[in-house]
C-alpha cells in the first residue's frame, strides 16, 4: 500500500505466504480466514521455503525429512471416500498436520449431503431435511482422531469471532509444531458456514451457523500429548 | 495529561472484497458500513467511517474472508 | 564379472527398480504379484528406501502420485482387479503428467476372477481410465527383460514425464530365470523444476501440481502439451522384436509369457517345414502399428496369440488395415477348463496347421 504522508505501521493484513491474488471463494467463505491463518502459522514458524500444501486426498512420503506437510481437505475427501485413508495415514503413524473444513455439505458440487450435514438440515440430496432412517448421523471427526493412538493433537474450532479466530490460530500453530517436533499427526477441524449450501446470505449463513452448528459440534481442543501412546509391545531378542 | 489516542487507518481493497459485510458486523465500535459504491465484479465494498473510535482491534481485517482489509497504526 | 542369480519374474522388477534407483515403493498385496511387495518389503528398508504397505490400492497409487509431485522416482504394484481399483488415480496422476511406475501382473478377470495368470487387462492398460489420456505400456517376456525394462520404464517416465504401465502376468511373475544383474546406461534427463518440495528447493518460486487442466489454466495448454508429447513418444519409442519374419508365411503376433510358448510353436513348426515368424511387441503402447503393416505387404496370414477372448487383435487389425487375414488363438484355446488353464505349444502349432 502507498504510504501516506504520515509513516505508520501495519497492525494486520495479508501474511507474506499468502499469494496477492484474489481469492477464488465465494462470498462470505470462511475458507478464506483459515487460509490466512495458515499463512500466518507458516509466516510465524518461518517454515515458508520448506512446507508443502495438499489440497484433496493423497499423502506424499517423497520429501525430506524437514518439510512440514499439511492437507487441506472438506467433508467429502476427509468425510466421506477419504476417511479410511485418513484414519490409515494415523495408523501407519505418519507425522502429518490436517486442517479439516467441516462446512456441514458439500459446498463445490452444489451443496448435497455430506457425512456432516445436520439432522433436518436441507440439502439438494436431502430436499426434506437430512433424516436418521436414510441419511443416517452427523459423523464428529476430531473426536474421532482424538481416538487414535497416532494423533497427538486433535481440536475442533470456529472463526466467526474475533475470539475464535485467536483459539484457532493457537491450534493450528500447536498442530504443525508438533509435526515439526516430529511428535506425530496434528488434526484440526474448522467449522464454517458455506452460504450457496445453506442458499443464504453471508450473514444468514452465519447465523444459522451459529446457532446449528455449534450446537451439533463442540468446540474444544480433544488430545493434546506430547508422546504417541503404545499400550503394549512384543519384546523380540 | 491528556491520554495520547492511537490514530488508527483502516484501508479497504476494493476489487477483493466479496461484499459479505462480516467486516462490518464484526467491529465492535461501528466503525464500517456497506457503501453504495459497487466494484468491478459488482460486490458493495465497505467504507471506513468512524476513525475516532477505532481501536485497532483488527477484528474487521481477521474475520474477512478475502483478506481485503489492513489496518495500520499512524506513528 | 556382472552377478547372475536365479530369481521369479516379480523379484527382477525389484531389481530392476533398485538399479533403477527408484526410492519409493507403495503396495497392497495381491495374487499373483505378492513376490514383489515381500521383496520390497524386504530390500527397500535396508537400502534406507521407502516401502509403505498402504490400506488400498487406491491408497497405494495416491501415495504414487504424491511421492511422484515431489520428483522422486516411485512405483506401486498390483494385479489386475486391484487396477481397476487404481484406475482413478492413474487417471489423475496423468492429469498431473507424474512420471512413475506402475506393473500390472495380470491375473484372471472379470472381477476377481482367478488367483492365477491371463492376459486380460491389454486393452485397459493400453486404452486407460477416463479423460482419453495415454500412457507407455511395456511388455516383458523372460525375467532378465523383466529386470530390463523396469529400468528402462523410469528412464522414460522422467523423459516424457509420463507414467509408465509395466505388463506382466501371473505365468511371467512366478517363473525362474537366472538373471545377470547390471545397471543399464541411459542419456542424461531433464530437471525436474516442477516438483514439489518446498518453494526454498526452487529459489522460493512457487510450485505447483494439480489435477484440473479444465478448471486451473488452460485446457488447450495442457491438450496441446500432451498431444506433443504423445506424438514424440509415439515417433521415438516403439520397441518390438521379430523372430524369421523374411520368409514367413504365417506371423505369430503375441507379447509377453504367450510369446514364449509361440516362439516355441514356431521352432516346431519350422521343424515340420511350415514357414512361420513371430512379431513380439515390447511396447503395447506405442503398438509398433508401422512395422506390422510392412510385414503385411508379405505376410498374409497373421495368428496373434493371446490369452484373453482378443485384445491385441484389435491393434494388429488397426496395423494390417485389411491386407492379411488375421486368426487367434486365445483363452478358448486353454489346455485345461480352470483358471489355471494355459496356451501350450502345441495348441498353437495346431492352430498354425488349421489357419488357411
Ligand atoms: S461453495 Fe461453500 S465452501 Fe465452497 S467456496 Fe463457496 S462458500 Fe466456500
Ligand atoms: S469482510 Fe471483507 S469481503 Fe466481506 S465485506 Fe468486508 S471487506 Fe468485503
Ligand atoms: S480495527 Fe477494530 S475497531 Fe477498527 S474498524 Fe476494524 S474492527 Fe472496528
Amino acid at each position: 500500500m502507498e504510504e501516506k504522508d504520515s509513516p505508520r505501521r501495519l497492525i494486520c493484513g495479508r501474511p507474506k505466504s499468502l499469494m496477492q491474488a484474489k481469492s477464488p471463494l465465494c462470498s462470505g467463505c470462511q475458507h478464506g480466514i483459515v487460509g490466512r491463518i495458515i499463512s500466518e502459522v507458516i509466516d510465524e514458524l518461518g517454515i515458508m521455503g520448506n512446507v508443502v500444501g495438499i489440497g484433496g486426498v493423497g499423502l506424499k512420503r517423497g520429501l525430506n525429512e524437514e518439510a512440514v506437510v499439511f492437507t487441506i481437505q472438506g467433508d467429502g475427501d476427509l468425510a466421506a471416500i477419504g476417511i479410511g485413508d485418513l484414519i490409515n495415514a494415523t495408523v501407519r503413524g505418519e507425522k502429518l498436520t490436517t486442517v479439516f473444513f467441516n462446512n456441514a455439505g458439500y459446498g463445490t458440487t452444489g451443496g448435497q449431503l455430506a457425512p456432516t450435514t445436520l439432522i433436518g438440515q436441507v440439502t439438494t440430496t436431502t430436499p426434506d431435511g437430512r433424516r436418521p432412517e436414510a441419511g443416517g448421523f452427523p459423523i464428529h471427526v476430531a473426536e474421532l482422531m482424538a481416538g487414535l493412538p497416532g494423533v497427538v493433537y486433535s481440536a475442533r474450532c470456529a472463526v466467526n469471532t474475533l475470539a475464535q479466530f485467536k483459539r484457532t490460530k493457537k491450534a493450528i500453530k500447536t498442530a504443525f509444531q508438533k509435526q515439526i517436533d516430529g511428535i506425530g499427526y496434528g488434526f484440526v477441524e474448522v467449522l464454517s458456514a458455506c452460504p450457496p449450501l445453506l442458499n443464504m446470505r453471508p450473514t444468514k449463513a452465519r447465523e444459522w451457523f451459529e446457532k446449528h452448528m455449534l450446537a451439533e459440534y463442540p468446540l474444544g481442543e480433544f488430545k493434546n500429548v506430547n508422546e504417541r501412546e503404545i499400550k503394549y509391545q512384543i519384546e523380540n531378542n | 495529561m491528556e491520554k495520547k489516542k492511537k490514530v488508527i487507518e483502516v484501508e479497504i481493497n476494493k476489487e477483493f472484497c466479496k461484499g459479505c459485510s462480516f467486516c462490518v458486523d464484526s467491529c465492535p465500535k461501528e466503525c464500517l458500513i456497506m457503501g453504495e459504491e459497487i466494484n468491478s465484479v459488482g460486490y458493495n465494498f465497505p467504507v471506513f467511517i468512524n476513525q475516532e473510535d477505532c481501536t485497532g482491534c483488527g477484528a474487521c481485517s481477521f474475520l474477512c474472508p478475502d483478506i481485503a482489509i489492513e489496518v495500520y497504526q499512524v506513528v | 564379472m556382472v552377478e547372475k542369480i536365479l530369481i521369479s519374474g516379480n523379484e527382477a522388477i525389484g531389481y530392476g527398480a533398485i538399479y533403477a534407483d527408484c526410492t519409493h515403493y507403495f503396495g497392497y498385496p495381491i495374487t499373483p504379484q505378492n513376490e514383489l511387495i515381500e521383496f520390497m518389503a524386504r530390500e527397500f528398508p535396508k537400502l534406507g528406501r521407502t516401502f509403505v504397505q498402504a490400506e488400498s490400492e487406491f491408497a497405494s497409487i495416491s501415495m504414487v502420485c504424491g511421492a511422484a509431485a515431489t520428483g522422486v522416482r516411485a512405483m506401486t504394484s498390483t494385479a489386475s482387479t486391484a487396477f481397476s481399483l487404481m484406475q482413478e488415480g492413474i487417471s489423475g496422476i496423468a492429469s498431473m503428467e507424474l512420471p512413475c511406475l506402475i506393473v500390472n501382473v495380470q491375473r484372471g478377470g472379470p472381477g476377481a476372477g482367478s488367483t492365477q495368470h491371463s492376459q486380460m487387462d491389454y486393452l485397459i492398460a493400453t486404452r486407460g481410465a477416463h479423460g482419453g489420456y495415454k500412457n507407455i505400456v511395456l511388455a516383458p517376456f523372460s525375467v532378465q527383460e523383466a529386470f530390463e525394462l523396469t529400468q528402462l520404464a523410469f528412464y522414460l517416465a522422467d523423459k516424457y514425464r509420463i507414467h509408465v504401465i509395466l505388463l506382466s502376468d501371473g505365468i511371467m511373475g512366478q517363473m525362474y530365470e537366472s538373471v545377470e544383474l547390471k545397471k543399464l546406461g541411459f542419456p542424461p534427463l531433464p530437471e525436474k523444476n516442477w516438483a514439489v518440495k518446498g518453494s526454498a528447493a526452487h529459489n522460493y518460486v512457487r510450485t505447483f501440481v494439480h489435477n484440473s487442466p479444465g478448471i486451473i489454466g488452460s485446457y488447450y495448454d495442457y491438450m496441446k502439451r500432451s498431444d506433443e508429447k504423445y506424438t514424440k513418444i509415439k515417433e521415438n519409442e516403439v520397441r518390438y522384436e521379430t523372430y524369421e519374419i523374411e520368409d514367413a508365411d504365417i506371423v505369430l503376433v503375441s507379447y509377453g509369457s504367450t510369446a514364449r510358448v509361440s516362439l516355441r510353436a514356431m521352432y516346431l513348426a519350422r521343424d515340420e517345414g511350415i514357414r512361420v515368424g513371430l512379431f513380439r511387441p515390447i511396447t503395447l503402447w506405442p503398438f509398433p502399428r508401422e512395422a506390422i503393416n510392412k510385414i503385411a505387404d508379405n505376410t498374409k496370414k497373421f495368428l496373434v496369440v493371446e490369452d484373453c477372448m482378443g485384445q491385441m487383435i484389435e491393434d494388429v487389425e488397426l496395423a494390417v488395415v485389411g491386407k492379411a487375414r488375421i486368426g487367434l488363438v486365445g483363452s478358448m484355446d486353454r489346455n485345461l477348463p480352470t483358471g489355471s488353464g494355459m496356451i501350450l505349444s502345441r495348441k498353437v502349432l495346431e492352430k498354425i496347421k488349421d489357419f488357411n
